[in-house]
């Protein structure tokens, strides 16, 4: 088993933050959960693209598409207000689709991956060595069953 | 050339582990020849804060999406289910979440009780004892006394209490009057062997178990075969099992780990490579004596290939319940609809096994039955509303087997050029109407836990975790590959112990009939060594 920690870098400094204003609209946070942009999100997906050839045609593809869309509108994506991104986005989702689903599985692996986004949700981070203990503790009372004791079918002799 | 072992045994899985062990502890020279490697669970991805990803990459459970070079393709052009395994000392119980319910005595007389399928030439009461003895070697977990299955020996770890999961299961349960049961699960809770802590609820068992707890063969079987003299040789892709001109086994042809052709003697050989791998290896052998495969003059090498096919069932609670917590895999089980009912629409039956629900990254993506949540302002919402909040079925039909859904050769080939398996299988009318009755009753039961919101997966496609019937057992050469002690038909110093040898598949997880059987054939092979390596 090869585990390793992501920590290439493939994009661009552009992209890079092209990257970061998109996960911003996919992922924008509220009042218990940061941001995207508040997470390692946009550096964890780069780390995967230099990881897994497989993933950097579509997300390239993704962003390149974000930008045509944006150019078309007369500027850059990062320079538009939230509702033209959004537009921008929904016109890239129906046109890419491909494209734009690696780009969000990505966004999503990077953003709930990170230590805080995990925290928050009140999950370990790392997972180990603290697991879950209270989901394996106690021993179950057998008195629980005793319903299923008294009526379930017995099974077939055979 | 190394040295000629008593027993070569082929694959370092539940099966072959369990053969080496018991016939390394009876003092027989056993090899065992491992295409994978070792693994350290210390350094599994659960103890890093990305540990999720692994799940996209180097840890998924399809060898087609790991594609590492201990993996071998799998041609699955003809198939709605993907095959799933891992390749390594272990075998794919490195992946398993350790559900562990046995066969019940109706499983092994299917012909004669239901009319359809075969009957296997032995029986429960025949296999009782290697159950037994298998439970108390690796460790598992449960509760004495279901009345819907014979009694069995008492469990070595008691099943945990009730958390938030459980009980909501059992309250849609215990609405609805239904059979349930903590399923035996094989995972301790106290320290076994030497390395195996006991389990912690960490979660994602199925990314292999980070402190040994879960019972999987490189922590159970593997090292206790070494103990008493075992020697494993890892990544080590048998191309080939060589057969004398006296038509018995002599050993195989292996690629060692640099790659170059090896030859390992053997006075037996075992095969535990899985109801997939076996027959490709199977049917790699080919000799002008054996033109079709080794093994195969019933042409039944390859045939008859069973999954369980597999719904899966979602209901979304209105509360968070935390039900991501929890070995994964193994919590409870409702075996209501076991037993064939025609009334059903189909013969025979299926389980519901009720586990645990998706962690961050897989709530996101709607791994399982969720759906994808939606990306933008409503997505952390959607999130919030669905995450610890969800109860999951896996709905697993039993597979009657068929002699058209197989195992081939590929025109695909692995990094050593060996041909490929391909399979090829199609959803029989009757596993379809079962899947469907238990998809309405999977979702009558999440509705009586109180789901406000019900999301099905009416036949997932990555979840082809069993793999069974590809060499099956009989007493008849014509129609079957190995008879009742896993003896090949056509070679007898060859034997099989894995899920191939399944004649029908019961509506449950597999392993622990298949290490009783790989116990029961090494127990018989060792009492007859002198006659069978003669
Ligand atoms: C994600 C997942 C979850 C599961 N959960 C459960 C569960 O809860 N309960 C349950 O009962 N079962 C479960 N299973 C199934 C269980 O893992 C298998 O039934 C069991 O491991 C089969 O044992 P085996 O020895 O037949 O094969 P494996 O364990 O697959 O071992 C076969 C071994 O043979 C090796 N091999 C194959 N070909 C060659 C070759 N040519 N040369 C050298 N070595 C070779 C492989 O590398 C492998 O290590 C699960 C499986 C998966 C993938």
């Amino acid at each position: 088993m090869t585990v390793t920690h992501a920590t290439g870098r493939v994009l661009g400094d552009a992209n890079l933050a092209l990257l970061e204003a998109v996960q911003e609209v996919l992922l924008p946070g509220d009042d218990e959960m940061p941001p995207a942009s508040r997470t390692g999100a946009a550096r964890a997906v780069d780390a995967y693209l230099a990881e897994r050839q497989a993933l950097r045609a579509p997300i390239l593809d993704a962003l390149v598409a974000v930008r045509i869309a944006a150019a078309r509108r007369g500027g850059a994506f990062e320079d538009l207000d939230e509702a033209a991104r959004v537009a921008i986005l929904q016109e890239v989702e129906a046109s890419e689709p491909a494209a734009f689903d690696a780009l969000l599985v990505q966004s999503y692996t990077g953003y709930y991956t990170d230590a805080g986004v995990q925290g928050a949700l009140g999950v370990p981070s790392p997972l180990m060595p603290t697991g879950f203990p209270r989901a394996t503790e106690g021993n179950l009372d057998p008195a629980r069953l005793d319903r299923v004791r008294a009526t379930a079918r017995p099974w077939r002799e055979a | 050339m190394a040295e000629r072992a008593d027993v070569l045994v082929i694959g370092a899985g539940a099966s072959g582990a369990a053969a080496a062990w018991a016939l390394a502890r009876a003092g027989r020279r056993v090899v065992i020849l491992e295409q994978g490697d070792w693994t350290d669970p210390a350094t599994y991805p659960q103890h890093r804060t990305d540990w999720e990803r692994f799940r996209q990459t180097t840890v998924n459970r399809d060898p087609n999406v790991r594609q590492l070079p201990e993996d071998y393709p799998v041609d699955v052009t003809d198939t709605p289910i993907d095959p799933l395994m891992f390749n390594a000392v272990g075998g794919s119980t490195i992946h398993w979440t350790g559900h562990f319910p046995r066969f019940r005595p109706s499983d092994f007389r299917v012909k004669t009780l239901d009319g359809v399928g075969d009957d296997w030439p032995i029986d429960y009461a025949e296999l009782e004892p290697y159950y037994d003895r298998n439970d108390s070697n690796i460790g598992v977990t449960g509760l004495n006394g279901d009345p819907s299955n014979p009694p069995r020996s008492p469990r070595p770890y008691p099943s945990p209490a009730l958390d938030a999961t459980g009980e909501a299961f059992v309250r849609g349960l215990e609405a609805l009057g239904w059979h349930w049961w903590p399923s035996d699960a094989a995972y301790v809770r106290a320290p076994h062997h030497p390395g195996r802590a006991a389990c912690n609820g960490c979660g994602p068992c199925d990314l292999g178990c980070p402190i040994g707890a879960m019972s999987s063969a490189h922590v159970t079987y593997v090292p206790e075969a070494v103990k008493h003299g075992a020697r494993v040789v890892t990544r080590a892709r048998v191309r080939e099992i060589l057969v004398g001109s006296d038509g018995k086994a002599e050993g195989a042809a292996y690629y060692d780990r640099d790659g170059k052709l090896q030859v390992q003697r053997a006075r037996t050989v075992i095969v535990g490579a899985n109801g997939v791998g076996t027959p490709r290896l199977l049917l790699n052998s080919r000799s002008s004596r054996f033109p079709t495969g080794l093994a195969n003059s019933s042409d039944q090498v390859g045939r008859n290939f069973m999954f369980h096919p597999v719904a899966i069932v979602r209901g979304v609670l209105p509360e968070r319940i935390d039900s991501f917590e929890g070995p994964a895999g193994a919590l409870l089980n409702s075996q209501e609809f076991y037993e064939t009912d025609l009334s059903r629409g189909a013969t025979r039956g299926y389980q519901l096994q009720l586990v645990r629900d998706s962690m961050p990254v897989g709530t996101a993506l709607g791994r399982g039955a969720g759906k994808r949540l939606p990306w933008g302002r409503g997505h952390r919402a959607a999130h919030r509303d669905e995450f610890g909040h969800g109860l999951t079925i896996v709905v697993m039909a039993e597979d009657l087997p068929e002699a058209h859904n197989r195992v081939t050769l590929s025109t695909m080939a692995d990094t050593h050029g060996i041909p490929a398996p391909k399979v090829s299988y199609t959803v029989s009318q009757n596993s379809r109407a079962l899947l469907d009755h238990g998809i309405a009753s999977a979702t009558d039961l999440v509705r009586a836990a109180g789901a406000r919101e019900v999301t099905v997966d009416p036949l997932a496609r990555v979840a082809g975790w069993h793999l069974m019937g590809t060499a099956r057992m009989g007493d008849d050469p014509a129609t079957s590959v190995v008879d009742r002690w896993g003896r090949a038909h056509d070679v007898p110093n060859l034997f099989i112990v894995d899920g191939s040898i399944f004649v029908t598949s019961a509506p449950v997880n597999p392993t622990t009939t298949i290490q009783a059987l790989a116990l029961r054939t090494a127990e018989w092979l060792d009492a007859h060594f002198a006659e069978v390596a003669a």
